[in-house]
């Protein structure tokens, strides 16, 4: 830079900087004389003079700034007297200072913002008056907030509550605090941020540097909402800026911070506020990046499991253990609704009560379990759904067995009439087979039966007229599900038989076999097994190895035998059968597709899945010709293949070739029909699997709520659903329904009949998973008695679980069933009184909620005004539940259009509320 | 790369080595080049900003404590980094628009300054360019006065000349570009 003379710019360079030294007339003065001889001098400085009068702030906001930490002491900005820089920090520097008035000593933290615009620091000075509004023990107050001139510039700064004390951490380690009043102090930090979320103010930016104990030993919180006031529409400063800044703080920061979400809400503080106990119970923080760089941080946050504070501080119970999960949960859902619940569950912690947190951790390990897990859950349904199918079948084999002993009706005249009657069964159902299950459902079967039967047994028809008929009632009522009626007809028909021909005939044993049958399907396998066996006995003296009946007893044995797990003696049978008929029967026979369809199943349940699928789609084949769609035969195909396919892990194909036949099978047989149920169960099953958990909850919740005397065999499916119902719950974040439903499930599966051992084991996993117990948060003890408790069926609810259902279907839309329900349930309890008042009156508003939700407002109405005398009566004016009916009587009267009366409930809203705030601070 | 070469190489800078500026230079620019495109990698229209990037990069390649002179000089690099941060940001941005086709660049996004007084980094780039053929000195205050926000002081520390001085380079300097920018002539 040489200012040789020569140079007019260097020239004008120098004038111009003398000149600067100048003001006015004397500047003018100066000009004049130094550029009198050059024009071109006196231009180019007065261009650069002007310029600069115009620039004013322009740059003198820095891009970054990093001021000068002392610059500011000794100093006055406003009101305050700056006396000492006390630290500098990612979004300024903090100053002891004086206020002159009122005189009080003031932590003055003065702002770097890389852009400060005046629209920035208006936003800054409104919501700190906000902050300030905020008075609260716990909380350092702002005094106040704005921008001043200083030595460095215009600078935002707030003026704050100065607190000698100490960072929560360095308070904790210096005394080396024992636990417990570790957690008392924690407990007071949780209800201030409490507090603050209650004004609607989230912090953004705990850490211990924000977390002080003053001088008493009280816990302080700074800084409230201050990141938020500065971060907020500006798009320089965003969430990310932040991160970069305020490196120290990254740790403290939830995921969804990290992330950049915008919609940060209470639940970030607790995550934060879970950091900080995680660290102050183990002098650590809850990752351990590979690189402490910003990328790999962010990772670990957003993707790590925290470390199991027992692998660092063996002190740590496991109680505070799930505490701190539960407030470190990735997913914000699962963190505690409140700083409040959090502190509670600190309190229940520090009184050995149970905690909060371990009820949801549960069922947060059961969920990943689940899906761990999913092949096996998968694999219970197919067991259970094939043992059912075996039953079904066995039962079809009557019509091979009935085929044959209708031929075996000696008289020609009783053949006559019972063909007359069946004639007549056949005119009062459609056209088309009497005998065709596909048209029973339609009523006239079941009706004409129901009609016919009263003749019969008003002794109009000989005994040998009465006892096919008999057996065919018994056949059609067993197929319709309708089993008592089953067995009284069959037992009818078997004495008759028994008397006519004695013991060793085929009519008797064929009745008898009927008899063992509807023994298998009401769970009495000994009685069963016993019949079965005797049958057999007499057949050998009868027929001939290769006869149909035969054909059917070793069917029926082999069903038997594989579901008492006598899997060999099982196949023989299964085999033998199959042999057999395919040594004597033709290619097109409808028995010979049974015995692939049975063998074939069998080996399905065993897992043999090849040799399965060729002998179920040679069945399926064969039966696709001799019958059409709705056939109960073809029918089972289908389910069969279904299986097979769910097996082969093809669950959309499974589904797609089910849906239709349960079409069918709900118009044929009608919803409760065992056969309906296992599709349903099946599909259920496969939904999940599909991961769709809302038709897969449908289809569940219609087998787990079938009436009880539906199931017969088929119990484990029910337990099966109530499992599907559970996972269901969890899936949609109701974890404490999915435990209770998993507790039925398990109870079904214990004392269900059959039991099914896959069953067992399979839901005894999810709950062991579900307490816990692999985490070895729960100890044996409490394991083995919480156990006990199951299998005894203590704690369990009874059955039908109605309230679980009512809470089911209120969340799930259902609100007429719902209501529908709890309108019974008061009716029920009116005459009863099972209920205490309490629950009577829980009740009752729970049914007006109800009515309101479906804009029955006049019912509603009613009901509250009787609930609410009830409660007034029972509990007193100020109780909570009073509180919580006169918010509900307010709305009703608000969407009534009854404004006057509304304006009279939230006025005694107010004044309880009022009487309430002062007795103990608590509004429900 | 190493904290002591970082500490050295500011040791020797600050005893006047300009060759030591060069090279701390390139160590950190080469680092905060990492740095952001590590930070930015999967993230979809997001940019990490300068200020934060600095003062990582300062955290990260001077982790012990370091006298106040040596922190004056680190930023007067940093002065020059975050120019060229935001220039290349700039760059991409008109580059990514274009080529996008109708889409407008929206001014907040190329623009830095207080409000109202808005000016496109570009330009002012270009600006500076001129500057710095007539002074390169006042270019470098620019740099640390308003790229690194150095104070005064500061600068006079780092560039070895009196407070005055400081002073009257800026007020050229401002005046100068000022000048440049109300000519309009836009950049490229």
């Amino acid at each position: 830079m040489s200012d040789s003379p020569l140079d007019p710019r260097g020239k004008a360079r120098q004038i111009f900087y003398e000149a600067l030294e100048l003001d006015g007339v004397e500047r003018e003065e100066f000009l004049t004389r130094a550029c009198r001889q050059s024009p071109e001098v006196a231009k180019e400085v007065r261009g650069l003079l002007s310029a600069l009068d115009r620039t004013r702030d322009f740059l003198e906001e820095p891009v970054v700034q990093i001021a000068d930490e002392s610059a500011l002491v000794g100093t006055d900005l406003k009101d305050y007297r700056v006396l000492e820089h006390l630290a500098t920090g990612g979004m300024g520097s903090v100053y002891l200072a004086r206020q002159k008035s009122p005189p009080r000593d003031v932590a003055l933290k003065v702002l770097r913002l890389p852009w400060p615009r005046t629209s920035v620091v208006r936003r800054f000075e409104w919501e700190a008056e906000v902050l300030g509004r905020l008075q609260h023990p716990g909380i350092a107050r702002i005094y106040e907030a704005g921008a001043a001139q200083t030595a460095i510039g215009l600078v935002p700064f707030l003026a704050m509550e100065f607190i000698r004390g100490q960072e929560i951490t360095e308070f904790v380690r210096a005394r080396s605090l024992p636990a417990r009043e570790l957690i008392l102090l924690f407990r007071e930090v949780c209800l201030a941020v409490h507090h603050a979320h209650q004004k609607g103010v989230l912090h953004r930016d705990l850490k211990p540097s924000n977390l002080l104990v003053d001088e008493a030993g009280k816990p302080k919180v700074l800084d409230f909402g201050v990141a938020r006031s500065l971060v907020r529409d500006d798009p320089r400063l965003t969430t990310q800026t932040l991160v970069g800044q305020l490196i120290g703080t990254l740790p403290y920061m939830s995921p969804e911070q990290v992330r950049g979400d915008s919609d940060l809400d209470v639940s970030s503080d607790i995550y934060s506020l879970g950091v900080v106990l995680y660290e102050l119970l183990t002098e650590r923080l809850p990752y351990d990046p590979r690189e402490e760089n910003l990328p790999e941080m962010t990772r670990c946050i957003c993707e790590e499991e925290p470390i199991p504070m027992s692998r660092i501080a063996t002190s740590v119970s496991p109680d505070l253990e799930v505490i701190v999960q539960k407030a470190l949960r990735k997913e914000r859902g699962l963190r505690y609704p409140s700083a409040e619940a959090f502190a509670d569950d600190l309190h229940r912690a520090l009184n050995d009560q149970p905690v909060r947190a371990r009820r949801l951790t549960k069922v947060y390990l059961a969920r990943k379990f689940v899906r761990r897990h999913t092949g096996l859950v998968g694999g219970v349904t197919l067991a259970v759904v094939a043992l059912a199918l075996a039953a079904v079948i066995s039962v079809h084999e009557r019509w091979q067995a009935d085929a044959a002993r209708h031929a075996a009706v000696q008289s020609a005249e009783s053949r006559r009439t019972v063909n007359e009657i069946l004639m007549g069964l056949i005119r009062a159902s459609e056209p088309g087979s009497a005998l065709d299950l596909a048209r029973a459902r339609e009523q006239t079967v079941e009706d004409a039966l129901d009609r016919l039967l009263p003749t019969i047994e008003g002794g109009e028809y000989s005994r040998e007229v009465c006892a096919p008929l008999h057996a065919l009632a018994a056949r059609v009522y067993q197929r319709l599900g309708r089993l008592e009626d089953a067995e009284r007809h069959n037992q009818l028909g078997l004495e008759l038989n028994r008397e006519l021909y004695g013991e060793a005939h085929l009519d008797t044993a064929a009745t008898m076999l009927m008899e063992g049958a509807l023994h298998y399907e009401r769970m009495r396998f000994a009685e069963a097994l016993a019949v079965f066996e005797r049958c057999s006995d007499v057949l050998d003296g009868v027929v001939e190895p290769e006869h149909p009946i035969q054909l059917a007893l070793a069917n029926d044995l082999a069903t038997l035998y594989q579901h008492e797990g006598q899997l060999p003696e099982a196949e023989v049978l299964f085999r033998q059968a199959l042999k057999l008929r395919q040594s004597v029967l033709s290619e097109e026979s409808p028995d010979l597709a049974t015995a692939y369809h049975n063998l074939g199943s069998f080996l399905l349940e065993t897992g043999r899945l090849g040799e399965s699928e060729t002998l179920l789609r040679a069945g399926w084949r064969i039966r696709q010709q001799v019958f059409h769609e709705r056939h109960p035969d073809t029918l089972s195909s289908i389910q069969a293949m279904g299986t097979l396919l769910s097996k082969q892990g093809k669950y959309q194909g499974a589904v797609d070739l089910l849906n239709p036949a349960l079409e069918i099978l709900e118009q044929d047989l009608g919803p409760h029909h065992h056969w309906t149920l296992v599709t349903k169960d099946l599909l259920a099953g496969l939904h999940s699997m599909l991961g769709q958990w809302r038709s897969a909850f449908e289809l569940a919740r219609d087998v787990a709520w079938a009436p009880p005397e539906t199931m017969s065999v088929y119990q484990p499916i029910r337990g099966h659903s109530l499992m599907i119902i559970a996972q269901w719950h969890v899936e949609e974040g109701r974890a404490d329904h999915g435990e209770k439903v998993l507790r039925q499930a398990y109870h079904v599966a214990i004392h269900g009949m059959p039991r099914n051992e896959e069953l067992v084991k399979g839901v005894g996993l999810l709950l062991e998973e579900s307490w816990a117990g692999t985490n070895g948060l729960w100890s044996e003890e409490q394991h083995s008695v919480t156990r006990q408790e199951i299998e005894s069926g203590k704690g369990i609810l009874p059955w039908p679980p109605l309230d679980d259902r009512i809470a089911i279907l209120a969340s799930s839309g259902e609100l007429e069933h719902a209501t529908q329900l709890l309108r019974d349930l008061l009716e029920i309890d009116g005459g009863a009184q099972t209920r205490s008042p309490r629950q009577r009156i829980e009740l009752r508003q729970e049914y007006a909620q109800c009515l309101l939700a479906l804009e029955e407002l006049e019912l509603a109405e009613l009901e509250f005004l009787e609930a609410y005398d009830e409660s007034v009566d029972t509990f007193g004016g100020n109780h909570p539940q009073v509180l919580s009916l006169l918010f509900d009587l307010t709305t009703c009267y608000a969407a009534l259009g009854d404004s006057d009366q509304a304006d009279e409930y939230r006025a005694q809203l107010v004044q309880t509320y009022g009487v309430e705030r002062s007795g103990s601070n608590k509004l429900p | 790369m190493t904290d002591s070469n970082v500490t050295q190489l500011l040791d020797r800078f600050a005893r006047g080595d300009d060759s030591a500026r060069e090279e701390l230079f390139q160590i950190v620019y080469q680092d905060l080049k990492r740095l952001s495109q590590k930070a930015l990698a999967g993230r979809q229209n997001r940019t990490l900003q300068p200020t934060a990037l600095v003062h990582e990069a300062y955290l990260r390649l001077v982790k012990q404590e370091q006298d106040y002179k040596n922190r004056s000089h680190f930023f007067s690099i940093a002065g020059l980094l975050i120019r060229r941060i935001l220039v290349d940001d700039a760059r991409a941005r008109m580059t990514r628009k274009r080529g996008a086709g109708e889409e407008a660049v929206p001014l907040s996004e190329t623009l830095i300054g207080v409000e109202d007084e808005w000016v496109d980094v570009l330009d002012l780039h270009a600006s500076l360019e001129k500057l710095e053929a007539a002074d390169p000195q006042a270019a470098r205050v620019v740099e640390m006065r308003y790229f690194a926000g150095l104070g005064n002081e500061d600068v006079a520390e780092v560039l070895g000349v009196s407070l005055r001085s400081v002073v009257r380079l800026w007020a050229f300097a401002k005046a100068f570009l000022y000048q440049e920018l109300e000519k309009g002539e836009p950049h490229e």
